[in-house]
């Protein structure tokens, strides 16, 4: 009797994560329609024009390749002042500072060394929105994929055996998804980053592309995968179990 | 398998169904059905005693080692 309740305890914390990743797997798919449909129709056409946000680095950046500081001297970017910028010159150019904070002084002992932030902007060509919208799907659907197999693997195990024998491909496949994502958001952001600022023609601040690593994200994908290898084993202990006389 | 359980022949010398052995040692007919078919990948104490207490028979008598094919 006490083993039953302990059981149906167990279902019950199962099926009460399932009801959430219901939820989370299908507010995701409406997330996705939203992004398929319904925000390239709204930016390309609405009344405000379409901006993206690439991180990035105030200052020199991890690769020097990719700093803007080899560009002219520059003054504060917005999309008015693209298109009114006066087209630079020899004689006006003076080299970027390649660390604007060097003068700034915080309180003894401190310096700030680098900043980090948003830069917003209006892509030049529609194919630039697109391919970033694009990417984002991209993204938005790697996740949809990882909620459906953690669906899957919950379902297995409100039914009662979570040691189905597809559940160990199914966590190899969310660790790998995890860590591609994240692999694939950093490089992007990155490229998405280093095309926005070669587009730049005046500003104030050496800008680089910021190099951002999700370690949350590939320490969760690597951990799913040593889950796996565990629950594999768990598989065949469990199938050899239940062939025991 | 190289471990053949010989339950079928047991069965049929002392005039028992499988159904009736199960009942009498307490053990389930489909886990009994794992067994006399070869499916079985491990047997445990308990049950090959029970078996052979109410077979009156030896451990020698329901199992038997089969060499396998150099083959295979």
């Amino acid at each position: 009797m006490i083993e039953e309740s302990k059981t149906l305890e167990r279902r019950g914390l199962a099926k009460g994560l399932k009801v959430w990743l219901d939820i989370l797997f299908f507010l995701t798919l409406l997330g996705g329609g939203l992004v398929l449909i319904i925000w390239p129709v709204v930016s390309f056409s609405g009344p405000e024009e379409f901006k993206l946000t690439v991180p990035v680095i105030v200052g020199e950046g991890a690769f020097r390749y990719f700093n803007a500081g080899k560009k002219d001297p520059i003054r504060e970017v917005s999309v008015e002042a693209m298109e009114d910028a006066p087209i630079s010159t020899e004689e006006d150019r003076t080299p970027a500072p390649s660390n604007p904070w060097e003068d700034v002084s915080i309180a003894p002992g401190f310096t700030l060394a680098k900043a980090q932030g948003q830069l917003l902007f209006k892509p030049p060509t529609i194919g630039a929105g697109l391919l970033y919208w694009f990417f984002t799907l991209i993204l938005v659907g790697a996740l949809a994929y990882g909620l459906f197999l953690l669906r899957r693997i919950l379902s297995t195990t409100v039914e009662g055996n979570p040691f189905d024998s597809a559940n160990p491909r199914r966590l190899v496949h969310l660790g790998w998804i995890v860590l591609a994502s994240s692999l694939f958001a950093t490089a992007s952001k990155f490229l998405f980053g280093h095309w926005a600022l070669s587009n730049l023609s005046d500003s104030d601040f050496l800008l680089s592309p910021a190099l951002m690593f999700y370690k949350e994200w590939l320490t969760c994908g690597l951990l799913i995968l040593v889950l796996a290898a565990i629950w594999k084993e768990a598989v065949r202990i469990s199938e050899e179990q239940s062939l025991t006389v | 398998m190289t471990i053949h359980v010989r339950l079928d022949q047991l069965l049929l010398e002392k005039g028992i169904t499988l159904t009736e052995l199960g009942a009498r040692i307490g053990i389930a007919l489909p886990n009994l059905s794992i067994l006399k078919t070869n499916k079985a990948r491990a047997i445990r104490f308990s049950t090959l005693e029970s078996i052979c207490r109410e077979l009156d028979c030896q451990p020698g008598d329901l199992l038997v080692h089969q060499r396998g094919d150099p083959e295979e």
